[in-house]
């Protein structure tokens, strides 16, 4: 039966996962907030770990994942997966800058223990409440860092720099775009891992595919088991090798005419140069021949495995369901617990710990922050949160009006709050050092921090000499980090926001009704 | 490169004529230093306290290009009246246009997060129904340099290309509390067109509003008291923070107008505010309403 049409169909939905959840990182504010949901439901680790945390069925797409690998292998790898694509990319332009190769890849071997040892690695560290190895290896937080913290500037840029084309004709054309520069050392990652990824895949193929990314060894695990597999049929092979030497994922042996099929990222290569028009998927109860060089650790593992991925889950939602008696969401208002300084988890992380432990620094609140104020963090979290975001109030500060990253986090780690309930968590507390502040150091009038506190948590009381000094009502303040942006007197500032390790709930501000109601009268 | 060109010979040309030239237009001098209005909304009360000040004409002329200069400064709804009103942007704009304005233009050198500020303020909606143009003021590449030559403590300071370029600047203030000057009006919102206000904050605020209103007189004030933050200002927390006043104040001079805006806001006396007071004594303006022609008009 002729399937070259399944490639076509595979090609054009890569191609738009591709784009739009590239667009999602690049342009969130104008482009990819409409859409955001329907690109992210899909994302394997981002669904599972947020299925973890609220059991929504906006978080079942990674069943809908697995129920499809279970009928018809990694269709994921090769069509959802940002980073699958972009590194069919990669592959492409290597064929159209190197000479014409006619091996273009060839067999590779299944590195199964490497693959299936990551899987486990990644799974035990999480478990053990480390997701330093998940988020370094997830392809779709690789692919958010690689887009929004490397495209990202480079799209903005030439945005603006065709703003400025128009301008210098007198033209204010689209408002350009906003992007601040994140800790320099927070882009080593991402930048080593885009050259690793470039280079591995124009020599190898999908290699990464199929030795360094945990969803692809999971993946494997469930397509050995799928209902369709794609196969070599014996009767009518030529044995031309063909398929072989357009396998991406180098799985397919002619010498025993078979297709690991676990390592099948599913791009339908195979099924469009087959001279016999043979290969393609098929009932897998046909094959009758014994699997592929089973690798040692494979005989005795996938059970053990399967079960540590069902605890994986478990255990993160038995971890969720205890969260509530210490949820910092539903503390008691005004209550005060002993400050640390600290850094600033975003709105929604509530519990720090719990956040470091799910958030697998996708970077997609960092692209979406109106504010900028979200930027990676190199080792304020400590290691095991390298590259998770923080809000850095030096410049800039998280904006009252604003639930964003709550509302588009992906893996749950930050949890989405209503405007209303976002607007009294109180992420850190701000304190006031009056020894440096300039109304006490320079005796002028100041106030640029009760100026940009959206709560009055600051205002200002009555000084010497008809000035005024700031005043901070503790149990009043978002720690949104407005006043100590807005503190002019440096180096350190007069007024700086510590980060809460569980965030709490501020007062709700009340307002006293004016005494005065309308003019009737002028004055003058 | 044309279009700047083009404005700076323009703008050149009107320079020669500064202030003085406009008080030596004979009509003044039966026209009103300050026009009051109250009870209306904020278009209504705008078509009648100019039609009182002599009618937008006296201001824009045929081909001229216009920057109308609300206060933009933070991401909130119009119902706060942390901005100015959109209705009064819209209005103004319009009249502007059918005056003949060339272009008018409307930016701020925000507080909050530019590109939320205007389109939460309603403004920016505003400016494009009305036919105007909305223009970025978020990056330093829009400011230049200019000396400030009789400011105390403000030498100089970077001001906006627009403001440098175009040939009227309707200054468009609402009135507010402030938490550090005590309130905002005209002189404060023009900390607006203004790129490194860091130094103000750093260096007298007061003085330094007052140095920069010695630099360029905006030709109309237009103060914006259709709802006024008593206080909690200038942000705001709630709309329980104002009162529905109803009302405008439009003046040339816009000392007069910061003082009769803080007499309307209910200080006794305007030099409690430190820049109204500065800016008087440095003879940017007159702040003795007992002195001047007030019109009082009530819809
Ligand atoms: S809520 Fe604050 S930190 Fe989160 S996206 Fe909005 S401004 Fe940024
Ligand atoms: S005191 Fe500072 S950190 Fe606290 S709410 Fe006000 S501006 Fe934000």
């Amino acid at each position: 039966m002729n399937q070259t049409w399944l490639k076509k169909i595979r090609v054009v939905v890569a191609l738009v996962f591709l784009a739009l959840t590239t667009l999602l990182f690049v342009d969130f504010e104008r482009l990819g907030e409409s859409y955001a949901p329907a690109v992210l439901y899909l994302q394997f680790v981002p669904s599972l770990l947020n299925f973890t945390q609220t059991l929504a069925l906006a978080a079942t797409g990674f069943i809908v994942v697995l129920v499809v690998t279970l009928l018809f292998g990694r269709v994921y790898c090769s069509t959802v997966c940002p980073l699958g694509t972009l590194q069919d990319v990669v592959i492409r332009l290597a064929d159209k800058i190197r000479k014409p190769r006619k091996v273009k890849f060839k067999p590779q071997k299944p590195y199964s223990w490497l693959r299936y040892g990551v899987l486990a690695l990644t799974v035990g560290l999480f478990l053990s409440g480390s997701v330093l190895a998940l988020s370094l290896l997830d392809p779709f937080s690789n692919f958010g860092r690689i887009a929004g913290d490397l495209l990202r500037p480079l799209f903005v840029a030439a945005h603006n720099g065709y703003g400025q084309l128009l301008e210098s004709f007198g033209i204010y054309g689209p408002f350009p775009l906003h992007w601040k520069a994140p800790p320099l050392a927070t882009l080593i990652f991402p930048a080593l891992f885009l050259l690793g990824l470039i280079g591995l895949s124009a020599f190898k193929g999908r290699m990464f595919c199929n030795t360094l990314c945990p969803v692809g060894a999971l993946l494997g695990l469930i397509s050995r088991f799928a209902i369709f597999k794609i196969q070599v049929p014996k009767d009518a092979c030529t044995l031309c090798a063909q398929c072989s030497i357009h396998c991406k994922a180098g799985c397919i042996r002619l010498k025993t005419q078979e297709v690991d099929f676990s390592r099948c990222v599913a791009c339908f290569n195979c099924i469009n140069v087959c001279e016999a028009h043979g290969i393609g998927y098929a009932r897998s109860r046909s094959v009758k021949s014994r699997p592929l060089s089973p690798p040692p650790l494979l005989q005795r593992e996938p059970g053990v495995s399967r079960r540590a991925v069902l605890h994986a889950g478990a255990t993160a939602l038995v971890g969720w369901a205890s969260l509530p008696g210490s949820n910092p969401l539903a503390a008691e208002p005004g209550r005060i617990a002993p400050l640390k300084t600290g850094p600033v988890a975003p709105p929604g992380a509530g519990d720090i710990a719990r956040f470091n432990a799910l958030c697998t620094a996708c970077h997609l609140c960092v692209s979406a922050c109106p504010q900028d104020v979200l930027q990676p963090a190199l080792l304020e979290y400590g290691l095991s949160g390298l590259l998770q975001p923080h809000l850095d109030f030096a410049t800039r500060y998280c904006s009252y009006e604003c639930h964003r990253c709550g509302q588009i986090c992906p893996t749950g780690a930050l949890q989405p709050l209503d405007l209303a309930a976002k607007q009294i968590v109180q992420l850190g507390v701000a304190r006031f050092i009056r020894e440096r502040c300039i109304v006490h150091t320079d005796h002028t009038a100041c106030g640029a921090c009760d100026e940009y506190c959206p709560t009055k948590a600051v205002h200002m009381v009555p000084y010497r000499d008809g000035l005024t000094l700031p005043e901070v009502r503790q149990g009043l303040c978002v720690g949104c980090g407005a006043c100590e942006y807005a503190c002019p007197v440096r180096p350190d500032r007069a007024i700086v926001v510590e980060g809460l390790t569980v965030h709490r709930q501020a007062r709700r501000p009340v307002a006293k009704p004016l005494e005065r109601e309308t003019l009737d009268a002028f004055p003058f | 490169m044309q279009r700047r060109t083009l404005l700076k010979a323009l703008g050149a040309g009107l320079a020669l004529g500064g202030p003085a030239g406009r008080l030596a237009v004979g009509e003044t001098a039966v026209l009103p230093d300050l026009v009051a209005v109250r009870n209306g909304e904020p278009d209504a009360l705008f078509d009648r306290g100019i039609e009182a000040l002599g009618g937008i004409g006296r201001f824009v002329k045929k081909g001229q290009t216009v920057v109308v200069k609300p206060n933009i400064g933070w991401n909130v709804p119009p119902e706060r009246a942390a901005n100015t009103n959109p209705h009064l942007v819209r209005r103004i704009i319009e009249h502007c246009l059918q005056a003949g304005a060339r272009e008018v233009s409307v930016f701020d050198h925000t507080a909050d997060a530019w590109r939320s500020c205007y389109r939460t303020s309603g403004i920016e909606q505003a400016v494009r129904d009305a036919g105007g143009r909305m223009a970025p003021g978020n990056r330093e590449s829009y400011f230049q340099t200019v000396a400030i030559p009789a400011g105390r403590r403000l030498r100089e300071a970077k001001e906006h290309e627009l403001v440098l370029q175009s040939d009227v600047l309707i200054n468009v203030p609402v009135l507010k509390s402030h938490g550090g000057t005590r309130l905002t009006i005209a002189m404060k919102n023009l900390m607006g067109v203004v790129w490194d206000r860091g130094y103000w904050h750093l260096n007298d605020l007061h003085q330094c509003i007052a140095d920069f209103a010695t630099y360029r007189q905006p030709d109309l004030t237009v103060v914006d008291a259709y709802n006024v933050m008593l206080r909690h200002g200038p942000r705001g927390v709630s709309a329980a923070d104002l009162v529905n006043m109803r009302a405008q104040l439009l003046a040339v001079d816009q000392v007069t107008a910061d003082a009769a805006a803080a007499r309307l806001f209910g200080l006794e006396d305007p030099t409690e505010v430190g820049y109204i007071r500065i800016a008087h004594e440095m003879g940017v303006g007159r702040m003795d309403l007992e002195n001047l022609r007030i019109q009082r008009i009530a819809l």
